[in-house]
């Protein structure tokens, strides 16, 4: 019968051979996002523009914006962001320096009221690099595909301050997708937007207002509530950006087809498990 | 049930360890749900007996009234939408993880576990064993007091009726518990010297159930730490919630137990 | 030979006793007998199988005087597990002594606590399950067994640990008659080929009294020891054929149906054919209850199907059947708790209502009782049903006016069962039904019950009981119903039904033929 093949087999099949198994089976999930590979470099998309990354601490926000010159400013880029996306922000010294994003940092006119915490300013090189930044907000040029970042912490240069999360381009401007006006807030899949509501949030709000494009942004969000540790300073690990490619259509509200399917696994789980009990109380009548 | 073909209950530790592991960490509704819907046919597939099954239904109960609770907390500071969804995706998880359990609990012989324990655990584990195994004992006695009360015309409704139905459940409990306690005295339990009869074999279904789960939980831990997927679905604003298909996949590895390890007859 | 339990002056009192369970007790009991310990409830049988293994006292508490030694050692001295190997004992109800969950491990356990080497143990299980015949149930989970799968699997729990001594309390008041004599005849095989010691307390003297070979008599807490013959032919109430003995001056008094057919070899047959009662006479012949194409289930299996059944005023109905035959189902359905899975069953025609048309007395009537008293027990009924009499006649009736006052969990189980029925009658429900009230029930109320029941079947009321316990049977019923298979096999008065049978036959039928059934009935026939 069977079920004594694989109780033999199973006897047969001493303890390490059967460990070793379970520990290949575990490496897979881990090395697959490896062996997948980045994506390839992203296609143009209409009008120039650019991606601006804020990392609260406790979360990562990401934005591909559409710029309104062909270069801007790193003041300006966040401006436009505020106008495109909700972006809640503050500037200081006169508007010359970022002060408050996404709800961080301090209010009023003093960005360095929270030192040695502050907002640090990156320069991306599109691959998931980042370089600390030489110059102020007000005096860099953000050109078309450029990368900004914006990281809350401490630490007075790029050897010691928290660096961004490992994006590249591709990963916050999806190519082909982009249009200012459908802004919904939300990570991977579109929503609703709820327009109003996505206003400022308060402080150490994962979730601000900002959006990230559709489908397949990776804005990395991750709420306060996550047991892993959020945000590690370097993260060297391969991007798993061919999922990305793999995500539901582009643009539009609502769920994704993954919902779908989940829908139809849940539904077959449970029908089998209901089909399964009344099989078994079929069987148990007395004969 | 701890026949040489079913499933060696270190599997089953196993399954409910990652699938409790996946539950804690996600508040995505559409991953938690679905693992109610595994949880529930592992237990339709697997289930000892009808006690069992019992206090499966009551875990169930249970569940729903962590999620409805954990919900209604959100009455006590600022409700919004967003609070709400907030609250009610954190009851879920929790309810998830009962509901887990419940399937565990009502796949494994809790004795069978006691047994495996190490030396030093077995008192614990045998306390933690005999009150599993009391609670469903009681659960039937209440239905069947209650129907001996109706005999007398005595309806038991409300707290007026409470002795009614109290003393006699508690009674027989005690009376039960305190059999069992005897016998297993009488039969030399804790005189220190042990040994094991027959240790249940790994069978392929047990390394099967084992390995998928974890794998599921491996996916998940992967996922949770390298950020490329979204295990918390944003709540304000409220977002549609994710449905990657490679964590969809990994949960439907948690439903493997379904499939392998059956000895219904 | 050496003594396998022996009692010097042991007096006993349990830690919230008002008096001595047992007093001064000197008992030796010989390795290698089968003794039976006998009497009435709550006289110390209990106590004293309790003592022989150390349970009493060092799991119960309480005042211990004297020495008990189990094989030479003390019970003092050594706790419960330390007799463990020595000593087994199987308590009344089996079910609830289970540890694990199936068969094959619960054998496993005990030589597991005993750190028996792993291969011995596998040999001693398999010797077991042989030596009582259950090695088909070896992979099933306990909570399957019938109750008499159960008993025999408890004693095999008990035996495969390999003690030499063997204490079993009531191992058959669950069993139907081929059950019990199941195991009486594994027990004598333990003794007689085995050399085993066995000491059991039993209440049903007929289905024990021919199978051992030492009694010891309980008398509020004082035992006397001897052969069965003079120990039961001491006692008031003892098996049909001892007390059919004992109003015809036998001797020597019969014990056994083969001594008594023996006895009366010498002695003149009846020769009146009996009279053939199917009901009271008191009755008009009016239907209470009516089943027809009854099917019922029982959690997950049928096992009443398409069942037809009429019962009258004025009868006294028992149902007969081997465990799990449906005799509860049928009561249950009968008294509108349960309800059918299909075909029509009516009271009084109507729907049965519960507490109403029918009133049910549980098998264990631990479930009724919560009250302090007796009478408040009885009152309790009375209140919710909104009447306003007093409870002391339906204690009169039953025989327990002198309880009143005691708190039901004091008094022994029969006393117990004697008070729920009580409780339920006072209802005034024409019909009273009893599920299987054979546990713990003790002749004296054994007798007060049959005689409630016989009145209580008059003037437009009946009664009903399942049961397995032929004598009670014999006794009481006017008509005898008998389910296997979920259907009524066999149905009419108790002579021609029970006496055509070979499994439910009484002794007063086994000795003298059908129409024969209690030895009052006889020995009236002999004079």
């Amino acid at each position: 019968m069977g079920d004594d093949v694989r109780t033999l087999a199973a006897t047969a099949l001493p303890r390490p051979v059967a460990a070793a198994l379970v520990l290949v089976a575990a490496l897979i999930p881990v090395t697959m996002p490896a062996v997948t590979g980045t994506a390839p470099a992203c296609a143009a998309a209409t009008g120039p523009h650019a991606a601006l990354v804020i990392d609260t601490g406790t979360g990562a926000h990401s934005f591909c914006i559409a710029l309104d010159a062909a270069s801007v400013s790193g003041i300006h880029l966040i401006e436009l962001a505020g106008a495109q996306d909700h972006l809640a922000y503050g500037f200081g010294s006169g508007g010359q320096a970022v002060c408050r994003l996404a709800g961080v940092g301090p209010q009023g006119d003093d960005c360095f009221a929270d030192y040695p915490d502050y907002w640090g300013y990156w320069h991306g090189d599109g691959q998931g690099g980042w370089t600390w930044s030489s110059s102020g907000a007000a005096s860099t040029r953000v050109g078309d595909g450029a990368l900004d970042a914006w990281v809350w912490g401490s630490g007075d240069s790029g050897a010691t301050h928290p660096k961004p999360p490992a994006l590249g381009m591709d990963d916050v401007c999806v190519p082909g997708t982009v249009t200012p006006a459908a802004s919904p807030p939300g990570s991977r899949s579109t929503s609703p937007p709820p327009a109003p509501s996505s206003g400022v949030r308060s402080s150490a709000s994962p979730s601000s207002a900002g959006t990230s494009r559709p489908s397949s942004a990776r804005s990395a969000t991750r709420s306060s509530t996550a047991p892993v540790s959020v945000a590690p300073p370097e993260r060297g690990s391969p991007t798993v950006a061919a999922f990305a490619a793999t995500q539901g259509p582009p643009g539009g509200g609502g769920p994704g087809p993954g919902l779908l399917v989940a829908l139809v696994l849940g539904t077959a789980l449970a029908g089998g498990g209901w089909l399964r009990l009344r099989s078994a109380r079929r069987r148990r009548s007395i004969g | 049930m701890r026949d040489r073909r079913s499933v060696h209950p270190m599997a089953w530790i196993v399954w409910a360890t990652s699938a409790g592991f996946v539950a804690f960490v996600t508040t995505d509704p559409v991953y938690l749900f679905l693992l109610w819907a595994v949880s529930w046919f592992v237990y339709a597939s697997h289930r000892v007996d009808a006690d069992h099954a019992r206090s499966f239904r009551l875990f169930l109960t249970g569940a729903t009234i962590a999620v409805a609770l954990r919900t209604g907390l959100v009455f006590f500071g600022t409700v919004s939408a967003a609070n709400t969804t907030f609250s009610f995706l954190e009851g879920l998880r929790l309810g998830t993880i009962l509901v887990i359990f419940g399937t565990f609990n009502a796949v494994t012989d809790p004795f069978g576990l006691v047994r495996m324990a190490p030396r030093h655990l077995h008192e614990p584990a045998l306390a933690a064993a005999l009150a599993l195994s009391i609670a469903p004992r009681t659960v039937a006695g209440v239905g069947r007091v209650r129907e001996a009360q109706r005999m007398r015309g005595i309806r038991v409704h409300g707290a007026r009726a409470l002795p009614a139905l109290a003393v006699p459940v508690l009674e027989r409990g005690m009376e039960e518990a305190h059999t069992l306690a005897e016998s297993m005295d009488a039969r030399g339990h804790g005189a220190g010297r042990r040994s094991r009869y027959r240790p249940q074999p790994w069978t392929v279904a047990a390394i099967l159930i084992a390995a998928t789960a974890i794998v599921a939980a491996a996916t998940f831990l992967a996922a949770s730490a390298g950020g490329w997927a979204v295990l918390h679905p944003q709540t304000s604003p409220i977002t549609w919630p994710e449905a990657d298909p490679l964590l969809l996949a990994a949960i439907g590895l948690l439903a493997a137990p379904g499939f392998v390890g059956r000895t219904r007859p | 030979m050496s003594d396998a339990l022996r009692f010097d002056d042991v007096t006993f009192t349990y830690p919230e006793g008002a008096r001595p369970a047992i007093v001064a007790v000197d008992l030796a009991i010989d390795e290698g007998s089968f003794a039976l310990a006998v009497g009435p409830t709550g006289s110390g049988k209990s106590t004293l199988l309790r003592a022989a293994n150390g349970l009493v006292p060092q799991f119960t508490g309480g005042t211990f005087g004297g020495r008990v030694s189990v094989q030479g050692r003390d019970t003092l001295a050594h706790p419960p597990r330390r007799l463990a190997d020595v000593v087994a004992f199987v308590p009344q109800d089996p079910g609830a002594s289970f540890v694990l969950d199936r068969v094959e491990d619960e054998l496993a356990y005990g030589m597991e606590n005993l750190g028996v080497a792993p291969a011995h143990m596998r040999r001693r299980v398999e010797e077991t399950l042989d030596l009582l015949d259950i090695a088909a149930l070896r992979d099933r989970s306990v909570r399957t067994l019938s109750g008499g799968e159960r008993q025999r699997v408890a004693i095999a729990a008990a035996l495969a640990a390999g003690p030499r001594i063997l204490v079993l309390d009531e191992p058959t008041s669950q069993l139907d008659p081929q059950g019990a004599e199941d195991v009486m005849a594994a027990l004598q095989r333990l003794v007689h080929d085995h050399g085993m010691t066995v000491l059991l307390a039993e209440h049903r003297l007929e289905r024990v009294a021919g199978w051992v070979d030492v009694a010891i008599g309980f008398d509020r807490g004082r035992v006397s020891s001897g052969t069965p013959a003079d120990v039961i032919g001491h006692l008031a109430a003892g098996p049909p054929v001892t007390r059919l003995g004992r109003m015809l001056g036998w001797h020597p008094l019969p014990l056994t149906v083969r001594e008594a057919r023996g006895a009366a070899s010498a002695a003149p047959r009846p020769t009146l054919p009996p009279p053939v009662l199917s009901d009271t006479g008191d009755g008009d012949g009016s239907v209470v209850a009516q089943a027809r194409g009854l099917r019922a289930s029982y959690g997950e299996t049928t096992v009443l199907r398409d069942l037809d059944l009429d019962l009258r005023a004025g009868e006294v109905l028992a149902v007969m059947g081997r465990n799990g035959a449906g005799k509860s189902t049928l009561l249950r359905v009968l008294a509108g708790i349960h309800a059918p899975a299909g075909g029509r069953i009516r009271v009084l025609g109507e729907e049965p209502r519960p507490g109403t048309d029918v009133a049910l007395c549980p098998q264990e009537a631990d479930e009724l009782l919560f009250k302090d008293s007796v009478e408040q027990e009885v009152r309790a009924t009375l209140v919710a049903r909104g009447e306003t009499g007093a409870a002391a006649p339906w204690l009169a009736a039953l025989g327990i006016a002198g309880l009143a006052a005691r708190h039901p969990r004091d008094l022994s189980a029969g006393e117990r069962l004697l008070v729920a029925t009580a409780a339920v009658a006072a209802t005034g429900a024409p019909l009273l039904a009893l599920d299987e009230p054979t546990r713990g029930l003790d002749p004296a109320s054994k007798e007060r019950l049959i005689g409630f029941v016989r009145a209580h079947a008059t003037a437009g009321r009946a009664a009903i009981i399942a049961t397995h316990d032929v004598e009670l049977a014999a006794a009481v019923a006017t008509r005898v119903v008998i389910l296997a298979g979920g259907d009524v096999i066999a149905d009419g008065a108790p002579g021609p039904v029970l006496g055509d049978s070979r499994v439910f036959a009484p002794q007063m039928t086994r000795v003298f033929g059908p129409g024969w059934l209690t030895p009052e009935q006889v020995a009236g026939a002999l004079r």
